[in-house]
């Protein structure tokens, strides 16, 4: 499918956005999971439920998770694109019928 | 819950979430419910079990759905950033082998224990769920809908879409997967 300079640009922007958002995750992620990454101490009821690895993955999450939040929210975009994406095909496919 | 994205029609590497971009041809539907999967673990779960934040799986959770959509939508921008030419076979490369060890990762280290792990406390105080009787007439068990997930849904959708994500591979790369890419645009 071509697409027009302002749908590809809006689409560029979106798809830049999405991969800063999840790289940047990534980077908290593993940066707290080495230890490298300023972490955020986990509660003391983590710890007594899920035992001495909670405090490495409760900085993971604090970490990472708004990123991760804010990039999955985000996606639900793709479900308009998609919507979008498909009237377009059918106005198209319109188009063609008509000439 | 559910793995693989698709993005332009294929499911690209963890979760069944989130058809992209193109203003692309595509089930809605089938769009909708993969962002589903994946906000149901990351919202609906971690996002009201905070005792779960600390779990084991979250770590695999994060690198794996991070690692994979890294990979898929550096593709996509490369792809719009210069719609003369093909995105570098390295790049494609990645895009159709990063799935491999990624998707199952992030499916049976990461939203499978913490479902399987949320199960208990989501029952115990009745998350999301709609008791009877109520003025409505109509119950539902939002426990009952994660054990549907956990032994149901996701690993069949796993099958599916691994398998799929598989022939896309070949597809695009060539037998094997060794080729650096076709370089054939897909929308």
């Amino acid at each position: 499918m071509s697409r027009s300079t302002p749908t590809r640009l809006y689409l560029l922007a979106y798809n830049a956005a999405q991969l800063a958002g999840w790289a940047w995750a990534l980077g908290r992620t593993l940066g707290a999971l080495g230890g490298w990454a300023p972490a955020a101490a986990s509660a003391p009821a983590h710890r007594a439920l899920w035992g001495a690895a909670s405090q490495t993955t409760g900085a993971a999450y604090a970490a990472a998770a708004p990123a991760v939040r804010a990039c999955q929210a985000g996606a639900l975009l793709e479900t308009v694109h998609v919507v979008l994406g498909k009237e377009w095909m059918e106005e198209r496919e319109r188009g063609r019928g008509n000439t | 819950m559910m793995g693989a994205r698709a993005h332009h029609h294929s499911p690209s590497p963890t979760s069944l979430s989130s058809l992209s971009p193109g203003l692309v041809p595509g089930s809605p539907a089938l769009a909708f419910l993969q962002w589903f999967g994946r906000s149901n673990v990351l919202f609906l779960i971690l996002g009201s079990i905070p005792e779960l934040r600390a779990h084991w799986a979250v770590a695999p959770l994060f690198v794996a759905w991070a690692a994979a959509d890294v990979a898929r939508y550096a593709w996509y921008a490369a792809a719009l950033a210069r719609p003369s030419s093909p995105p570098p076979a390295w790049l494609t490369w990645l895009r159709y082998s990063a799935f491999i060890p990624l998707y199952p990762a992030g499916i049976f280290a990461g939203e499978m224990p913490l479902i399987a792990a949320g199960l208990p406390l989501i029952e115990a105080r009745g998350l999301h769920s709609l008791a009877l009787p109520n003025r409505l007439n109509w119950g539902f068990s939002y426990a009952a809908f994660c054990r549907l997930g956990l032994y149901v849904l996701l690993p069949t959708a796993f099958i599916v879409l691994y398998r799929y994500l598989l022939s896309q591979r070949v597809k695009r790369l060539g037998c094997g997967g060794r080729r650096g890419g076709s370089g054939r645009r897909e929308a």
